[in-house]
């Protein structure tokens, strides 16, 4: 059995400023920045998904017109959907097609001094002009001493961990894209009004909604037990720190399975979104275990190392009677700073805290060393996991996906991953994850650090399924992800996106192995023949197949050209801007001339039709197992703590109130 | 780690670890925590010490013990609990209670009495605590706590009394009993 503490990661990533969203200006430019006059972010969650629209009003402060170029963390799991750019009293929405295309038809109007836009991304590859993991976007013309708008749209859907959701506005990057450093100035003030709105709509009672980091500003307003919403307004903000929404449902929720289906009609192809929920019955974990934490210690990491050895100094207290942790760090080479597993006794702890403090950070990224050090001299008969912690891509030593993952299914650990900031290698982190059985997740600079230490040790303290597969029956499915799942732990919601041809009753069965015995859990439900209510679904089983993807080429069973190939397909088809497409933002008379389908722009007054629809109602409830519970037990929650607390308030109470008795002893 | 072995933890209790009720008000989720409840404890505990001994001794010994105990059975939403703020509240009202029924208690008594009252009454009204919002993270301040003290610091205030009067009239018809024996006694020598 193994228990992990993944506190460590937290700490590092807490209050560390790295590089922000802004406009980017060459650093060989001799025209002043760009300026961001307000940024407003509108958010709604609803049930499943969440729909970010942000809108930017830039100023250009020369004496000409320049182009304007805005850079944006890749939001996890999103798919940029949408872009429209006011120019004066123009407007001018985006279409998605292959990235060289956009790049060309882009590159000719702004030559010709016409009005355009161009929406980029170097989601999991490398490109020589976008930061990684970014999105870029260009206007060719910003008027001299005059504004322009811009609002772009994505969609990400949002699973509930332990019973507590989570909704990050990832403007922090990881800072590791040096070259694009050295290159680019950014400027990330917002010279007006920076705007937040979040309305979170939910079945399921919410006991909580809270924005760490930005507690005191944010005004919380609840309209129902399930609906909320949320408002930070700042003047002359900056765009340096992310901006995180937790919402904790209600204790005592049951497990469930919940199902939101887009079929326009009968004879069109059903999209599907599964959310599966277990409510099973995960014991605490008793044994001692062992714990292996690999730490990032390369340059990127200057300014973290402090609240990353405040993080492992937390996870390590949380140790108990039995466990034993080792150090190891990485930059470009890796060290084993604990040299073999150290008993985690209070001494200990203390010791080897001050040590994890003390060093210092070095050059190159090289997560393979770290990893491969890390699984050497293991104990066979001793539970072991491994706790990585890094802020970003791995650029030193092996880096090819297909070696990690042939060194992790060589050896028995489950690594448990926390990537700080937002625009990781997602894929390897998958694949590292995927091969070991562990989990891996991104925690942002402004995270609530500590509570997702929680949030994952409950996950690593408890008792898993393991070999766990879904299977649904009765209904002709096709091109789903999700099904083959491996690992269950204690909170984790399953996700599963899917085709379906026509509607019917479905059995849908859950089997997996717990402690050494075969589970299975089943449920029927109906698939409709038709449902017009969520039709942003098919940009999320596109998306979730393009990830898909990606995973089987960083796995090697997948061609890099077959890989690239598809994803431009289902990008093309869906709209969503990916590494092979992009979004071109032109007039509709310019998108007639070139001959390009406005696909999108169907897509989109589709979408918007339903929003308006949704809008008008409350939460809906899309569970679907009611008649039939898939799981007898409840949904798992984090479980809350307690404490007596006085204020200094009631302390100087407490204080008047001694006077006074000694006031009224003594005259009596 | 001395703090997790010492906490009311549902889990463990439930185990058989039962000394966690009688350790569990006098450990903290922070070092904050520690502060504002122990100056407060300090305050109220030496002066009630002083004052009415065994009326302090039964609040102390009965809240730390009796508000984990409530946790455990009526507050099942919550899984661990730390902290001395209940027994703090226990201790202010026995306080406030016996001073109060002084002849002479002065206004400011009557301030820190209806303030901590109307405190109270706020958080069990509202659900949550009016300044204290987080201890540590996933971990809340708990208004029950406060209120479940404070009874038992009220009771506290008020059992002695009856037991006074007891004592009292036990002595009375202690003393009644004495002077029949004697008469007896003269009667029966006479």
């Amino acid at each position: 059995m193994k228990r992990i503490l993944p506190f460590l990661i937290l700490a590092a990533i807490f209050a560390i400023r790295a590089r922000a969203a802004g406009t980017l200006t060459p650093k060989t430019s001799t025209e002043q920045p760009i300026q961001i006059v307000s940024h407003d972010v509108n958010v709604v969650i609803d049930n499943g998904f969440a729909r970010t629209e942000v809108v930017q009003v830039f100023h250009n402060p020369n004496d000409k017109d320049v182009e304007a170029v805005y850079s944006f963390p890749v939001p996890k799991s999103a798919s940029l959907s949408e872009i429209t750019i006011w120019s004066g009293d123009r407007e001018m929405n985006g279409e998605v097609v292959a990235a060289e295309q956009a790049k060309k038809a882009y590159a000719e109007e702004r030559n010709a001094g016409n009005d355009a836009g161009l929406g980029e991304c170097s989601c999991n590859k490398k490109k020589d002009d976008v930061e990684f993991g970014s999105y870029k976007f260009s206007i060719a013309r910003v008027a001299a001493s005059a504004d322009t708008k811009i609002r772009f749209v994505y969609y990400q859907p949002l699973t509930i961990d332990t019973g507590v959701g989570r909704y990050i506005y990832p403007l922090q990057e990881g800072g590791t894209d040096e070259a694009a450093k050295s290159f680019w100035l950014r400027n990330a003030q917002v010279e007006q009004r920076f705007a937040m709105n979040v309305e979170l709509k939910s079945a399921w009672p919410v006991d909580e909604v809270r924005v760490p980091g930005a507690d005191a500003e944010a005004k919380v307003t609840k309209i129902d037990n399930g609906h909320y919403k949320v408002a930070i307004e700042r003047q002359h903000g900056d765009l340096s720190h992310a901006l995180v929404l937790y919402y904790r449902l209600a204790d005592n929720l049951p497990g469930r399975v919940e199902m939101i289906a887009y079929k326009p009609n009968a004879a069109a192809t059903g999209t599907f979104m599964m959310v599966v929920t277990p409510g099973i019955d995960l014991k605490p974990i008793t044994s001692g275990a062992d714990y292996v934490f690999v730490l990032d210690v390369s340059g990127s990491m200057q300014g973290k190392l402090a609240t990353l050895a405040h993080g492992v100094a937390e996870t390590m207290k949380q140790m108990k009677t039995g466990d034993r942790f080792r150090i190891v760090a990485f930059s470009d080479h890796a060290n084993d700073v604990t040299h073999g597993f150290v008993d985690a006794s209070p001494q200990s702890v203390e010791e080897w805290s001050q040590k994890v403090a003390a060093l210092t950070p070095q050059s190159g990224t090289n997560i393979y060393a770290g990893l491969e050090l890390a699984i050497k001299g293991l104990n066979a008969d001793r539970a072991t996991s491994v706790i990585l912690v890094t802020d970003g891509v791995a650029n030193e030593g092996i880096i090819d996906p297909k070696e990690f993952r042939k060194l992790l299914k060589s050896n028995d650990v489950r690594v448990f991953g926390f990537v700080m900031g937002n625009n990781a290698n997602w894929p390897l982190m998958r694949t590292i994850a995927d091969a070991s059985g562990g989990f891996y997740s991104g925690v942002s600079n402004d995270d609530d650090i500590i509570g997702q230490i929680l949030l994952a040790k409950s996950k690593i303290t408890s008792e898993a399924l393991h070999d766990a597969t879904l299977k649904i029956g009765g209904v002709n499915v096709s091109d789903t992800t999700g099904t083959v799942i491996g690992k269950v732990y204690r909170g984790q919601q399953l996700v599963i996106f899917g085709r379906y041809a026509k509607g019917g009753r479905a059995n849908v069965t859950l089997a997996a192995k717990l402690t050494g015995a075969d589970k299975t859990y089943t449920t029927q439900f109906y698939f409709p023949e038709t449902d017009t209510a969520n039709p942003e679904l098919e940009r999320l089983w596109a998306l979730a197949m393009t990830e898909d993807v990606t995973a089987r080429e960083y796995a090697g069973v997948m061609p890099e050209t077959e890989a690239e190939n598809a994803i431009r397909d289902i990008g093309i088809r869906y709209q969503l801007v990916t590494d092979y497409t992009s979004m071109l933002v032109l007039s509709d008379g310019d998108f007639a001339k070139r001959g390009i389908d406005r696909n999108n722009k169907q897509r989109i007054e589709v979408e918007h039709a339903a929003q308006t629809v949704r809008g008008q109602q409350g939460a809906q409830s899309w569970r679907v197992d009611s008649s039939q519970p898939m799981f007898s037990g409840q949904s798992h929650s984090l479980g809350h703590g307690g404490g007596g607390a006085f204020d200094p308030a009631t302390v100087l109470l407490a204080l008047m109130l001694a006077a006074s008795a000694i006031a009224t002893s003594r005259r009596c | 780690m001395l703090s997790e072995a010492l906490q009311y933890q549902r889990d463990a209790v439930n185990a058989g670890q039962w000394w966690r009720f009688a350790t569990a008000s006098f450990v903290h989720w922070s070092w904050d925590q520690v502060m504002w409840d122990g100056i407060a404890f300090v305050v109220l505990a030496l002066i009630a010490a002083r004052l009415w001994r065994v009326r302090f001794f039964v609040a102390f010994v009965v809240s730390a013990i009796a508000i984990p105990l409530f946790v455990h059975f009526f507050v099942r939403g919550v899984d661990t609990y730390r902290g001395l703020s209940g027994v703090d509240s226990a201790l202010f009202a026995l306080v406030a209670i016996r001073i109060g029924g002084q002849a002479k208690a002065p206004v400011l008594h009557w301030i820190c009495f209806v303030a901590f009252a109307s405190k109270i009454a706020f958080e069990m009204f509202s659900g949550s605590t009016m300044f204290v919002r987080e201890l540590a993270p996933g971990v809340a301040s708990l208004p029950v706590a406060h209120l479940v003290g404070a009874a038992i610091g009220v009771v506290a205030a008020l059992l002695p009394e009856l037991r006074l009067q007891c004592m009292q009239l036990f002595d009375q018809r202690s003393d009644r009993i004495l002077e029949s024996l004697h008469a007896y006694g003269e009667w029966f020598s006479g």
